[in-house]
């Protein structure tokens, strides 16, 4: 089975066929309202900047289509029955991204350099050894832990990482760990590579790579889970936040009290832009004082609307006819207010 | 003045004598001499910077044109437990310069890319330093008559100025009687300088060429022969493609074979090159990124799958094998379709005439296109070369590189010996060529027993147990 390409079905679904774009938008990184809306209706804002390669998405998913995996209609791409039933088959045999909430918000790639020498270091230093060639030279990575090891030395690194790494360990299925601890590197062991393990496992390269990053990035969950003092090692790789500078400055006067139109004149923006930056925090974040933005009555208008309708299904069109006065933006924020409470009933 | 220079590389650097030339190269710069100093590879080159900043006990800044080089470097000064040192260059992100640059003084060897050397920032701050040493490593890419030629070359002799005129050493493997006088021409060493040269001929490397009518037959050769050599090698191949592919087949065949180029992420660069480098590996197949600092003594044979562009890559590439003085072979394999491939190869990676006069108008878009030419035009633009400038020097820049890779061409097919071909191409003068059946051949039978490199022509399997992932544990965290 060529995981390379079939993991791609995970993320679509038989009754939503304009899933594709939304994916592209959000692996690549691109949160537009309408990217962040329907990635949260989709169930997909996960996996936002998860660290898939969308270079060749198109064309795998014409390949997808021909295999009879996924079908393409005027309206976009679903999945078949036949790729529902493989969908299932890939979940229970290969590797897949268990808690790839944690990608979102963390520079994944900055963690994994300072895991590897952090697992090296320990290593020589456990054997007494300061005289070998360092896994990185990312100076980021070596300078925390420079800092990070004279705050706490020898003993809690020693004691912390072995501890740490067994448990977490214990609780994973027996090869994930295998292949895990395969691929590092200490005194006097090298490390495997992605294509030698794939070799000797008889698995795909694809396969070593995301079931590594998913326990690198669920191992660095741990340390913070479990408060451990290494857990200061995965902090610096923590995005500040996940909206981006100039959202966040609308989000900040919003907070302190100030109106839309206020908001717009302060920050030299147009009052569209902050609707939308509104809107994006609306979507990401489920705690969004909604109420100060959209009256009760016009919710009950809205819904009263709509009753019979599943929210996706919702057309702003057809309540712009029947209630000129209430705005896309006030349509747009009931309608996430509904996703969100129908996710919580689910 | 002998005793103390030996005593402090026993001290220092944990060698018993100096290499060819080292010796030499050194003396000249504590005689405050600028120095061009043209070594063999596998000589140490590196040792001779490091020996001066050593002795002088002042920062060394070391001009370096590749990334995985100066890493290699960085690496190595790392593992001699030299811990201030640091490789300036665009892999750093904004706030690591920002910190390498504030804490400049704290460094003593400085490596930095000539791209970088173009920043004022990065200038000024290197002009606040005391510089015991300027170097410009693989010096050879200075002139405009090699085949590494690079536009930020040229402005070292500038550079060097601004940083006060510091004792100079350049240093190169490979240069001709006309690149050597460029490199002295441009830094401004011509005067005072001093040149040492010693050839590039390495005796103890046999020199083999095999050509085939086809690939099929050329593979099926390569196939035969690695099983029979003894020892680890390299085999270089001007395609990733065909160096993953080819990799894969000796993998399926149970060698213990591992594949090096760009497409690596550097962990696995790292892993890959460790591997080899503690004889986990056999045999690497890799590109031209493999290598350069890669000092393993041991290795014993160099295979060229794809003939290189040029003599001078030819001989730093095979420069790899057997620097430990022992008997290894170099062996190019040809057939017809790879002069091609090279010319090919030689014209995708310059500008043609349509790309310069459309980018020249739209230098903003150059960013978006990373290829080799792209990126040639985009440092050619930025060292404030013109329009019909670029056209000229591309077309000369074609022209030699296609003299150079007939140059290549003619090495394969020449008759006479191969090693006073290239002693000849790069002006030495060597003895005892071709002074027996061990020296170099064509199309023969590869002298592996005379030379002691026939290996038992079956595949060790690999019989280590796997280890259990506790025991891995284990392993790594010895407990105390």
């Amino acid at each position: 089975m060529d995981y390379g390409s079939e993991k791609w079905l995970l993320y679509f679904s038989e009754s939503q066929p304009r899933r594709p774009a939304v994916i592209r938008q959000l692996l690549s990184n691109h949160l537009t309202t309408s990217a962040l809306f329907w990635g949260r209706a989709y169930g997909l804002l996960d996996i936002i900047a998860l660290p898939l390669d969308v270079n060749n998405f198109e064309p795998t998913l014409d390949e997808l289509c021909q295999k009879k995996l996924l079908l393409e209609t005027s309206k976009g791409i679903c999945l078949t029955v036949k790729g529902r039933s493989r969908v299932e088959e890939l979940k229970d045999k290969h590797q897949f991204l268990r808690e790839p909430a944690f990608f979102n918000g963390f520079d994944l790639k900055g963690w994994e350099k300072q895991f590897y020498l952090l697992v090296q270091v320990a290593s020589e230093l456990s054997y007494q050894n300061n005289k070998y060639f360092a896994i990185t030279n990312d100076l980021k990575a070596q300078q925390l832990f420079k800092n990070w090891f004279r705050r706490y030395g020898k003993t809690t690194l020693l004691g912390e990482i072995t501890t740490s790494l067994t448990d977490f360990l214990a609780h994973e299925p027996e090869l994930n760990a295998q292949l895990f601890c395969e691929q590092l590197t200490g005194h006097g062991r090298l490390g495997q590579t992605k294509a030698q393990l794939a070799k000797s496992y008889q698995l795909q390269i694809a396969e070593i790579e995301v079931g590594w990053r998913d326990l690198c990035a669920r191992y660095a969950k741990y340390l913070l889970d479990q408060n451990f003092e290494l857990a200061k090692l995965v902090m610096p790789y923590k995005r500040l936040t996940n909206l981006p500078a100039s959202t966040e400055k609308t989000y900040s006067l919003f907070l302190a009290g100030k109106s839309i139109e206020e908001i717009a004149y302060l920050r030299k923006i147009r009052k569209s832009t902050v609707q939308e930056h509104l809107l994006n925090v609306a979507i990401l974040a489920d705690d969004f004082p909604r109420e100060r933005l959209l009256s009760p009555k016009i919710k009950k208008q809205i819904m009263d609307f709509f009753a019979s309708c599943p929210v996706l299904d919702w057309k702003f069109q057809q309540l712009h006819e029947s209630y000129p006065e209430i705005s896309f933006f006030e349509y747009r924020l009931c309608q996430i207010e509904r996703i969100i409470v129908s996710e919580r009933k689910a | 003045m002998k005793e103390k220079l030996e005593a402090i590389l026993k001290n220092e650097f944990g060698y018993p004598t100096f290499k060819t030339g080292q010796k030499e190269t050194i003396e000249s710069l504590l005689a405050g001499k600028d120095t061009l100093a043209i070594l063999p590879t596998g000589t140490g080159k590196s040792l001779c910077y490091q020996f001066v900043g050593k002795y002088l006990k002042r920062s060394v800044l070391i001009v370096s044109p590749l990334i995985s080089l100066m890493q290699d470097q960085v690496e190595q000064l790392q593992f001699n437990g030299e811990k201030a040192v640091v490789a300036l260059n665009s892999r750093l992100s904004f706030a690591e310069k920002r910190f390498v640059l504030q804490n400049i003084a704290s460094f003593k060897y400085i490596y930095v890319s000539p791209e970088m050397l173009g920043s004022a920032e990065v200038l000024s701050a290197l002009g606040q330093l005391e510089l015991g040493l300027f170097v410009i490593d693989e010096a050879h890419c200075i002139s405009q008559w090699g085949p590494d030629f690079r536009p930020e070359y040229l402005n070292l002799g500038k550079i060097r100025k601004k940083l006060h005129r510091p004792l100079t050493l350049a240093l190169t493997a490979t240069a001709t009687s006309k690149v050597a006088q460029d490199i002295t021409t441009s830094l401004g060493l011509s005067q005072t300088g001093n040149v040492i040269r010693y050839p590039v001929d390495r005796s103890n490397i046999y020199l083999g060429v095999q050509n085939f009518a086809n690939e099929q037959k050329k593979l099926d050769y390569l196939l035969a022969l690695l099983p029979k050599l003894a020892g680890k090698g390299i085999v270089y191949f001007s395609s990733k493609k065909k160096a993953d592919e080819i990799n894969d087949k000796l993998v399926t065949k149970g060698f213990k074979s591992a594949v090096y180029h760009a497409d690596l992420e550097l962990t696995e660069r790292f892993l890959v090159q460790q591997q080899f480098l503690n004889d986990q590996l056999d045999v690497i197949c890799a590109t031209s990124a493999f290598g350069m600092g890669i000092n393993k003594p041991n290795i014993r044979y160099v295979i060229h799958y794809h003939m290189p562009n040029d003599l001078e890559a030819y001989v730093q590439e095979i420069g790899r094998c057997s620097r430990d003085g022992r008997p290894g072979i170099a062996v190019l394999l040809y057939e017809p379709s790879d002069l091609k491939r090279q010319e090919f190869l030689i014209e995708k990676t310059l500008p043609n005439s349509r790309q310069i006069k459309y980018f020249t108008k739209h230098q903003e878009l150059l960013q978006n296109f990373p290829s080799e030419e792209t990126q040639l035009l985009a440092r050619l633009l930025a060292n404030g070369y013109q329009k019909d400038q670029i056209e000229i020097l591309m077309k000369k820049r074609q022209t030699e590189r296609n003299d150079a890779l007939q140059k290549m061409y003619q090495y394969l097919k020449t008759g006479s010996c191969k090693r006073q071909f290239i002693a000849q191409y790069f002006g030495d003068k060597i003895e005892n060529v071709h002074s027996s059946d061990t020296c170099c051949g064509a199309d023969q039978a590869l002298p592996l027993e005379k030379l002691g490199l026939l290996g038992k022509s079956v595949v060790r399997a690999d019989g280590k147990k796997k280890q259990d992932y506790r025991e891995i544990l284990q392993q790594l965290f010895k407990e105390t």
